[in-house]
């Protein structure tokens, strides 16, 4: 895909040695940046650094890439074979926001948090997608249906005996640059028993479509069961 | 007498919020970008003034600063109650920083506006990680343990002076982070809180007189901030949940106190829903707003809002306690296509528990400290 600009490559520099943790990297990182990975979520560059300085990652030679105005989506695979998806918001050159969609660290710790009771469907005719292509303007309207079929084949990819009635994909990010989008999602997987558990997970879909819509090619990365945070009681 | 028109909310586009720059960016030293009569020469623009003057006083340790940088009567609100002079502000900034050394503040965003001819307001989003290396009145000695808690602090500033601020924190998440309980650290509050004059509480229940009397204003015609205002009063005023929330993205992003952190209409619906639930007799009224360009075509609005009712229905704050409650925070949202993608809401639940037990004056008779 489109990986041969010297800006796409750049950034793709950057966002290499972030994954590694290099400290003293002169990558020029937002001082903002939130990164959700690893069932951790950092904010702010030093922390990030620190992040994947304990839980380096290395880009193959050969990750597959797409890159949008203000968005660089990665999916690669592991030596170890796992395919890992990782979305970037970047703001004039800089990376300003990025998510993995990958294994979780055995030190992954969500932070506790007051419980909130939420109905994520607002009606009885449920869908598995969240979103709404308004939302996402840099995405080509032609490519909205494989958004939502990517979302569904998360969801599906997902072997936990999640409640398939309450689960969900919400499009977090998407868009598109020629025949390829990609989109990232945040799942939230209800189980099927009782109680009635939910954890969350992310995932990340680059996909190339046909002049018609229809889905030519996919690639899809979904992370590990996020660690579900701790409730807070007063 | 009419009011001052305030400048049009995206006056001096190339003013940047801090969002998405690097540190490098930030530091960098400009010349003058707007005019800023009455400012020291070293700020380019208003939010220079305010993440440059932050990093000053709290990173380079020149906390004499805020002599220069806060009038002498300034006022900070904060949901614990108000403290007046700049002296109080050197101060708690020299006690924070002996306990908490290292504190990074850093900006997530600057939302401004000049409500007059050479008077500003700014709405900043801080994000700040420090370690207690020292003492802390509310959580002991030297422990090690980090904080990162959000704060919105809203400043009107005039001739390079803050004048008045209000200043919210997550402090129940910090609370947590500290590895101290938040209703403990607040029954403790309270308890003290009932002890002495409490005159000194009088602050709270007029706030409340002020929020059950409220006529709203509105925002101009076309200002990013009318859309989530009447949201947020679709939702709390007239109870219209579903229809607030279809106004708002199927993907936003919700960030509020205490940890709460979710995607969806359903989710933001569950905040709004949980806070309103436990207030019966609810007046909100928005106190301020603001707005101004992000990049990437987004938009950032500030709404600066109070809320009051009495707490009579149980939920996360505990058994119904029969107090008045006042409830003061800052939503900060992020506009995509004229749609709210983004709410990170910050008040201080600690602030809130310390009432629900008892303090800040709320055990007196109709709520009153008078």
């Amino acid at each position: 895909m489109n990986t041969n600009t010297d800006h796409v490559q750049r950034l793709l520099v950057e966002l290499a040695a972030l994954l590694r943790g290099l400290p003293g990297s002169a990558a020029p990182l937002a001082n903002t940046l939130r990164v959700q990975a690893m069932g951790h979520e950092t904010f702010g560059r030093t922390d990030a650094l620190d992040l994947f300085a304990r839980h380096p990652l290395a880009l193959s030679d050969t990750p597959h890439v797409l890159a949008g105005p203000g968005a660089l989506a990665v999916i690669d695979v592991t030596p170890e074979g796992r395919t890992v998806g990782i979305y970037a918001d970047v703001v004039e050159g800089v990376l300003a926001r990025v998510w993995m969609a990958g294994p979780v660290a055995v030190d992954a710790v969500t932070e506790a948090a007051v419980p909130v009771a939420s109905d994520d469907f607002l009606t009885q005719q449920r869908t598995v997608c969240a979103g709404d292509p308004q939302d996402h303007p840099r995405l080509a309207a032609l490519a909205w249906p494989q958004v939502r079929a990517s979302a569904a084949e998360a969801l599906h990819s997902v072997r936990d005996p999640a409640a398939a009635s309450s689960s969900q994909a919400v499009v977090a990010r998407a868009f598109s640059s020629g025949d390829a989008f990609a989109a990232l999602y945040t799942l939230r997987l209800q189980s099927a028993s009782t109680p009635r558990h939910a954890h969350r997970r992310w995932a990340l879909a680059v996909c190339r479509i046909g002049a018609d819509g229809a889905l030519l090619h996919r690639l899809l990365a979904v992370s590990g069961p996020w660690p579900v945070p701790v409730s807070v009681f007063f | 007498m009419t009011a001052p028109t305030p400048a049009p909310w995206n006056q001096h586009p190339h003013v940047r919020s801090p969002a998405g720059r690097t540190i490098a960016d930030l530091l960098l030293l400009r010349s003058r970008q707007q005019p800023l009569d009455g400012f020291d020469a070293v700020y380019s623009d208003f939010v220079d003034y305010i993440v440059r003057c932050t990093h000053r006083i709290w990173e380079e340790k020149d906390i004499g600063l805020c002599r220069t940088h806060y009038a002498d009567d300034v006022v900070m609100h904060t949901l614990a109650g108000p403290s007046r002079g700049c002296e109080a502000v050197v101060q708690g900034t020299l006690g924070a920083l002996a306990a908490y050394a290292d504190r990074q503040v850093v900006a997530e965003d600057v939302i401004w506006s000049e409500d007059a001819p050479g008077l500003f307001y700014s709405s900043h989003r801080i994000t700040s990680r420090s370690t207690l290396e020292g003492s802390d009145a509310l959580y002991g000695a030297a422990s090690g343990a980090a904080q990162m808690a959000t704060t919105v602090a809203d400043c009107l500033v005039r001739d390079n002076r803050i004048v008045e601020e209000w200043l919210y924190r997550d402090n129940a998440r910090a609370a947590l982070q500290m590895q101290h309980a938040p209703r403990a650290v607040a029954l403790a509050q309270a308890e003290a809180d009932c002890l002495g004059d409490s005159t000194r509480h009088a602050w709270r229940q007029q706030w409340m007189d002020r929020v059950r009397g409220a006529v709203q204003a509105w925002p101009e015609a076309g200002h990013p901030a009318e859309g989530p205002m009447r949201l947020l009063h679709a939702a709390w005023v007239d109870d219209l949940y579903g229809q607030a929330a279809a106004a708002v993205s199927a993907s936003i992003e919700v960030r509020w106190p205490t940890g709460r952190t979710g995607w969806g209409r359903g989710y933001w619906i569950g905040c709004l829903v949980q806070l309103r639930a436990q207030l019966h007799d609810f007046h909100f009224t928005v106190e301020h707003w603001a707005a101004r360009p992000l990049p990437n075509d987004e938009v950032a609005v500030a709404l600066r809002w109070a809320a009051c009712g009495v707490h009579a229905s149980l939920g996360a704050w505990g058994a119904a306690s029969g107090r008045h409650i006042l409830v003061a925070g800052s939503s900060h949202y992020v506009l995509r296509q004229g749609r709210i993608v983004r709410d990170q809401t910050v008040f201080d639940e600690l602030a809130v528990l310390r009432q629900v037990l008892g303090g800040l004056g709320a055990n007196l008779p109709a709520g009153g400290g008078q």
